[in-house]
């Protein structure tokens, strides 16, 4: 599905659309499953909200925030012309990473085939019993929240990680 | 025969010299930071009146405040544990039946960012995803959904100070 398709549900949701294009894509959700299936994660992930939208406020004036990020920008810039200025140096590294990177493939080829065995431990804290029994290959299962929005809550010093997931916890 | 078998012993020799240093540099330094300890709440979110569920009670004024976005009426605190992390530590938590989470320390974060956590959500055991964060004392990751009746649940994740452990 096309990103332009995508917005479009997303608009419907928040009732942005014309009528004319609202039938268009009421009609395209009714007959396209990957359409249907956005449409009602959208819709679910919405419904959890009170308000569709939250409203942050900065911490900072718009103009003082702007400055901030114009400043790292031209920083950027600078860092970039300064090493493009040095190529000598860029071409001595470039020298060294055919050997120094065959040395580091065999280290970490050495390195993952030692065998391991799983980090079995046992904590008191109090009254409850955290028990940890868990593989290195559970843990560093580069695993991102595909469904899920994120939004920061500066008075609360919280993030919030929404999961659209449906999943049963209780 | 003899010449050759020595210098396989001493190719041999500077493998070993020149890796087993390089692995245990690479793999068995653990990373840097200070222990972190933490307050992990599940928390159900309903619209029923707290009164039918008297095991539960509500969530403290801060967590409530967290989780006001959200457009159910109450959040009643389910299960509450507590645990710390050594830099490179990580532990399975189970909050419930259903729910477990895998945090991880991954060492300190940049200049006065605290630690880097990394919060492995399973359901039913299976993971549901993974979050990674640097986090100050104080700072709450919280992870929510909704479940199939209708109803929200959260794990509320606090890093706390040692004292309050």
């Amino acid at each position: 599905m096309e990103l332009e398709a995508k917005l479009s549900i997303q608009a419907l949701i928040d009732g942005e659309l014309s009528a004319e294009k609202q039938v268009d894509i009421e009609r395209l959700v009714k007959a396209d499953s990957e359409a249907q299936a956005l449409f009602k994660e959208l819709s679910n992930t919405v419904g959890a909200l009170k308000e569709s939208e939250l409203e942050h406020k900065l911490p900072e004036t718009r103009e003082f925030f702007w400055s901030k990020v114009s400043a790292e920008i031209e920083r950027e810039d600078r860092q970039a012309e300064v090493a493009q200025s040095r190529p000598g140096a860029v071409a001595w590294w470039k020298k060294l990473m055919v050997p120094v990177g065959a040395a580091a493939a065999l280290v970490v080829a050495f390195t993952l085939f030692q065998p391991a065995g799983p980090d079995v431990a046992k904590t008191n804290f109090g009254t409850n019993t955290v028990s940890t029994a868990v593989t290195e290959t559970l843990a560093e299962t580069e695993l991102e929240m595909p469904d899920s929005f994120i939004f920061y809550m500066f008075e609360q010093n919280a993030t919030v990680i929404w999961v659209d997931s449906k999943m049963d916890v209780k | 025969m003899t010449h050759s078998r020595t210098i396989r012993f001493f190719l041999f020799a500077v493998a070993l010299g020149v890796f087993l240093p390089a692995e245990r540099m690479l793999a068995g330094d653990p990373p840097k930071g200070s222990e972190v300890h933490f307050h992990a709440q599940l928390v159900w979110g309903t619209n029923d009146d707290p009164a039918k569920h008297p095991k539960f009670r509500e969530v403290d004024s801060a967590s409530r405040k967290i989780l006001d976005p959200f457009k159910w009426k109450h959040f009643l605190v389910t299960e509450n544990k507590n645990f710390s992390l050594n830099p490179g530590e990580q532990k399975k938590v189970k909050m419930s039946d259903k729910c477990t989470i895998i945090a991880k320390h991954k060492g300190k974060a940049a200049k006065g960012k605290g630690e880097v956590i990394s919060v492995t959500l399973l359901g039913d055991g299976k993971p549901i995803g993974k979050h990674t964060k640097s986090i100050v004392e104080k700072h709450t990751i919280a992870l929510c959904g909704s479940l199939k009746n209708g109803t929200a649940w959260a794990v509320l994740l606090k890093r706390v100070p040692e004292k309050q452990k």
